[in-house]
């Protein structure tokens, strides 16, 4: 993540409360897509991102009580 | 444990990956409940991702949060035991002059109302019975008229605002939300949970969660995702329970921060039990996430936690009040039920528990007066007994079956002699090596293996899902050749770019046998998961993030969950072969398109082997 990245918001509301930015990308109106990662393709080889699997997993055995 | 490798099978055919729908049930989420613990605290199932219904909605939203199901149930036996009424508080803020017991009177006036009208209909109108039946429907529907006009104009009976900030307290409480996340009075929204796993990490992670709500002002059932931006802003325990708000009973809710708006009532009212909403397109919008698209392609059983009616006798339908009981049962829920136990019958590698009502020992569908501590547990672990004998009849299946590894390596070693007869190479030329890779849990094993010998790389195993070219070939979930004479030559001389190139460990690196030139991973798709794509548009347009100097991602039409890496990798010497050196190149020459036609047949004999057969649809269809 480069550090303007990091300073932006990850969400951005208007008025109403609905989202309309993701990292300061506007979302298409009534769609969401791929944004915060910015244009890599849902196939492409990507590092760095291993943790989620981690999480998803600390998260199972946290439920399962162990 | 396979000879060749020493690995212990059972590591990765314990995978019990599953993500888990909970249906609507009134007060039988207690039941639902003892089912989920039995699920997940006893047949070790991993919740991937969780969905649910009105009071399945409740059940999934505080296990989302990081509530195990016994903390759950000890947490609703504490508020029972320290105030009775505490389950019939949440129904509150109760308007003045009014509370469950009222409520509770006016269902008995109701139901005297619809005896005297029965009563007037089964006598003729020579009868004295007949008009005083009449009388009495007449007085009855006066007085009910003036009790219910408020809350006809209310559009129901109880707000339910007690029952939100409970869920929200206990939402807190479960992922043990740090103070200062939100503003004062403020309900946790989607975002705050988004924002905490972004901030912190693994430890803040929550899987996707589905709650269906119907949204009345929109005429249709919304599935309220934590996976999806657009309903980022939307407080949870306001969309519980907007998804729990069986009409009537309770006010609708309204939901202005969903993307239109509206109403919302009770998602049982559209669907009750939303298990279609981890069908094909949840795995696709899930790949569309930038925070969850790692788990796309990852296998999952589903599992259905219901209760349902029990078995009724034939209706006769010559009588005409069963008959019109019978047409009125089905247009007020039983043909939705019908539907969506066809639908349910149609899911893939699925597990579905469902319990007759009369095993719950519970009280009527609303009743809560009558959830006491002892009934709460009672209720509860009648629901973890009956799921753990479902789950103990079938041995707790996983998402492998148990193969001999002989087997597969049958299969590696037909795959290499395959190669070698239609190429017309000489193994001693081209010493040809043939593994399979399992994912487990975060990392990549080795675990079945054909030629590998005593090689110093024949227990490999990968700390990640994107290392190697095995890694970035389960990432991309495409074919991917490489030349490993190059990559050496990398890391000999350019090792900052070679830290680049792949991301691996070099010492991991240093395991891989010396004298390899050549390698090729192929995905082994699950075989229930599995759909073909055009990818060439998209390949075109991503190509930068496919091509290296020393590897190429091979087109493929194949996309879907995967169960494994099929590996090749060849010694041979490129001038010897005649062969491209660049991958970029060598990946449209006939014989390496030859190979990869082969490990593809074969991968797909492979995910066969490994899968575990489930009744309904897929294999087992």
């Amino acid at each position: 993540m480069t550090e303007k990245e990091q300073q932006e918001p990850l969400f951005e509301s208007d008025e109403n409360g609905k989202v309309t930015h993701v990292r300061g990308v506007e979302l298409p109106s009534g769609y969401f897509r791929t944004l915060a990662e910015g244009s890599l393709s849902d196939r492409a080889p990507s590092k760095g991102s291993t943790w989620i699997i981690r999480g998803a997993y600390k998260f199972a055995r946290r439920i399962q009580g162990r | 444990m396979t000879p060749e490798t020493g690995i212990t099978v059972p590591e990765f055919e314990s995978n019990r990956d599953a993500v888990i729908t909970i249906q609507g049930g009134g007060v039988f989420g207690l039941t639902l409940l003892g089912q989920l613990q039995a699920v997940v605290e006893k047949h070790r199932y991993a919740p991937l991702a969780l969905a649910g219904t009105s009071a399945g909605a409740i059940v999934a939203a505080l296990v989302w949060s990081g509530m195990r199901p016994s903390e759950i149930r000890d947490e609703f036996v504490s508020m029972v035991k320290e105030d009775p009424d505490a389950l019939v508080s949440l129904l509150g803020p109760f308007p003045p002059g009014f509370d469950f017991d009222a409520f509770c009177r006016l269902k008995e006036r109701a139901a005297e109302w619809v005896g005297a009208l029965d009563v007037s209909s089964r006598h003729r109108p020579w009868n004295p019975r007949h008009w005083l039946g009449a009388a009495r429907m007449i007085g009855g529907a006066a007085g009910l008229r003036r009790k219910l006009q408020r809350h006809v104009e209310n559009r129901g009976f109880f707000s339910g605002s007690q029952l939100e900030r409970k869920i929200d307290e206990l939402l807190r409480r479960g992922a043990r939300i740090p103070a200062g996340v939100t503003n004062p009075g403020e309900l946790l929204r989607f975002r705050h949970f988004a924002e905490l796993m972004e901030q912190k990490g693994e430890d803040y992670y929550r899987p996707p969660l589905l709650l269906t709500a119907t949204n009345l002002t929109r005429q249709r059932l919304e599935v309220i995702s934590s996976v999806d931006a657009k309903y980022m802003n939307v407080p949870v325990a306001k969309a519980v329970r907007a998804s729990a708000g069986f009409p009537v009973f309770f006010l609708p809710r309204e939901l202005p921060e969903c993307p239109d708006g509206g109403w919302f009532v009770d998602g049982g009212v559209v669907s009750n039990f939303p298990i279609w909403a981890f069908s094909d397109a949840f795995r696709y919008k899930v790949q569309k996430s930038p925070i969850y698209r790692r788990l796309t392609a990852k296998p999952w059983i589903r599992i259905g936690l219901r209760v349902v009616d029990d078995a009724r006798p034939l209706l006769d339908l010559r009588n005409s009040s069963a008959y019109f009981r019978s047409l009125l049962s089905m247009l007020t829920g039983n043909a939705r039920n019908e539907l969506e136990e066809i639908l349910s019958a149609l899911a893939s590698r699925s597990l579905v528990v469902k319990q007759p009502r009369s095993s719950t020992a519970g009280p009527e569908l609303l009743d809560i007066r009558r959830l006491d501590a002892a009934k709460i547990e009672e209720m509860v672990a009648k629901g973890f007994a009956f799921a753990d004998d479902y789950l103990g009849e079938r041995r707790s299946p996983g998402v492998y079956a148990k193969p001999p590894a002989a087997l597969i390596e049958r299969e590696l070693g037909t795959l290499v002699e395959r190669i070698l007869g239609l190429l017309k190479f000489e193994q001693s030329a081209v010493k040809l090596r043939a593994n399979v890779f399992i994912p487990v849990e975060d990392r990549l094993k080795l675990v079945f293996s054909c030629n590998m010998d005593d090689d110093d790389d024949r227990t490999m195993e990968f700390p990640d899902l994107e290392s190697g070219l095995t890694g970035f070939c389960y990432s991309s979930r495409r074919p991917q050749v490489c030349n490993l004479a190059s990559v050496a030559a990398l890391r000999q001389n350019n090792p900052g770019e070679y830290r680049n190139l792949f991301g691996m460990d070099p010492t991991l690196q240093g395991r891989v046998r010396q004298d390899r030139s050549w390698l090729a991973t192929v995905p082994i798709f699950d075989p229930y998961e599995v759909r073909f794509v055009q990818q060439r548009q998209q390949l075109q347009n991503n190509s930068p993030h496919y091509e290296g100097r020393s590897y190429h991602g091979v087109e493929a039409d194949t996309d879907g969950a995967i169960l494994g890496i099929l590996t090749l990798d060849a010694g041979w010497d490129y001038d010897t072969i005649g062969l491209s050196p660049d991958p970029d190149i060598h990946f449209r020459d006939p014989r390496v398109e030859a190979i990869l036609v082969l490990m593809q047949t074969a991968a797909m004999s492979l995910g066969k082997l490994l899968s575990e057969v489930f009744p309904g649809g897929g294999l087992g269809s």
